[in-house]
């Protein structure tokens, strides 16, 4: 009876820890993602090249330096893996970016945007949406 | 005595650095200074005949002869910007320039027409940005720069950028490239438009775009030149925004602010792209 319990925790535990591991993985996903906004907020380019695949790395750039002459921040920013691969996810994020220039501000809702990420030698990577 | 020599000399050391942060900062306003060669040009461009062909194709093509699109920032998409030539007259008078009616009809429909790539905080690189799409108008797989193309139809392109970008200079060169390849694409010629201001400390971005027109070609409008007579050169005290009056060309007081100069040689750059639009249509068979 006591062995049965035994192996039965264990077993629990793996699982749990199972679980665990493939959340981790998810959320690993995702921050590259949130990175990019990220750098698009504090227009952190040097960010830029460690979180996006080679071939999408100049149009990260571009999408920052878009928002270089306005002062921009998160609003209610969070992101989720709507679709998970082994080597390629997609990630979607909530809330906005909120970009004003003097009294004007600009809402850039994020909700309409599929992020694909794709796993390079071992590391998640923004690679368009 | 020891101790107020000391003193001395530091309050002199220190008059000295101040006396160099001065003259650092005073003899560093021309762009001579940073080896410069744009500050020549003439104010308002003669057409190439590269330009001449680049008209020729995007009348073939079916641009419109008659529209132009605007491509800036806050100088650009405000409605002091050449917005009042598409309004009544009580909002303007040409005073001397009563010559450049003509441009007004011309171009009847683009002074006024709000712009998908002029907007407040623009850089270059927004134009670019699919996140500046107006999404109300455009399609998903546009940028604000082929959307206001598509939907406006223009021949030619006032495009007057640089300001924003003097945050980060270094970027400016290579996404003006990117525009004016695109804007080449489509057979519509780009007018560059060199800046009144040097947020970059350095003139560097006016170079940039100088180099680029003498690569592709393109007229040079040096709205620069045509302000450096006025009050800490047309420039407002933030050293960026220009100064401004009115429209109403016949008063004197007008002539004291950039905006003024801003306006006259637009429709300056504007009349003389007429003019060649106008002689390409009449070579052309009916």
């Amino acid at each position: 009876m006591k062995k049965t319990l035994y192996l039965m925790l264990i077993l629990i535990s793996i699982l749990a820890l199972g679980a665990c591991s493939k959340k981790t993985d998810s959320s690993e996903a995702v921050k590259p993602v949130e990175e990019f906004y990220n750098a698009i907020v504090t227009q952190n380019r040097d960010r830029v090249s460690s979180i996006t695949c080679a071939e999408w790395e100049k149009d990260a750039l571009r999408e920052v330096d878009a928002f270089m002459g306005v002062k921009s921040e998160l609003k209610d920013f969070s992101c989720s893996v709507s679709s998970e691969g082994k080597d390629e996810s997609f990630v979607v994020c909530k809330g906005s970016i909120a970009a004003s220039y003097g009294a004007e501000v600009t809402d850039f809702p994020l909700e309409n945007r599929s992020h694909k990420v794709i796993k390079e030698q071992g590391e998640w990577h923004i690679c368009g949406y | 005595m020891k101790y107020h020599r000391k003193t001395l000399l530091s309050y002199f050391f220190v008059l000295f650095l101040l006396f160099l942060l001065h003259s650092g900062s005073s003899f560093a306003q021309s762009p001579e200074d940073f080896g410069r060669t744009w500050q020549n040009y003439p104010i308002i461009p003669e057409f190439s005949d590269t330009a001449r062909e680049i008209l020729k194709a995007g009348i073939e093509a079916g641009n419109d002869p008659h529209a132009f699109s605007k491509v800036g920032d806050c100088d650009t998409s405000t409605s002091w910007y050449l917005s009042d030539y598409d309004r009544d007259q009580v909002y303007y008078d040409l005073g001397d320039y009563e010559y450049l009616r003509p441009v007004l009809d011309f171009y009847k429909g683009s002074f006024a027409r709000l712009s998908f790539t002029a907007k407040p905080g623009f850089s270059a690189a927004s134009v670019l940005s699919t996140f500046w799409l107006n999404y109300e108008f455009c399609q998903y797989d546009e940028l604000p720069l082929t959307c206001e193309y598509r939907l406006h139809n223009p021949l030619a392109v006032l495009i007057s950028l640089g300001t924003n970008d003097g945050y980060n200079p270094p970027v400016f060169k290579e996404n003006l490239r990117q525009i004016i390849e695109i804007t080449l694409s489509q057979n519509r010629l780009p007018i560059l438009m060199l800046k009144a201001d040097n947020i970059e400390m350095n003139y560097s971005i006016n170079q940039d775009i100088v180099e680029l027109a003498e690569e592709y070609d393109l007229p040079v409008w040096n709205f620069w030149a045509a302000i450096q007579d006025l009050d800490n050169h047309g420039l407002q005290e933030d050293n960026i925004h220009l100064t401004f009056f009115s429209n109403y060309f016949s008063n004197p007081k007008t002539w004291e602010t950039a905006w003024a100069y801003r306006n006259l040689t637009a429709l300056q750059v504007l009349e003389k792209l007429q003019i060649e639009i106008e002689k390409i249509l009449d070579e052309m068979p009916q």
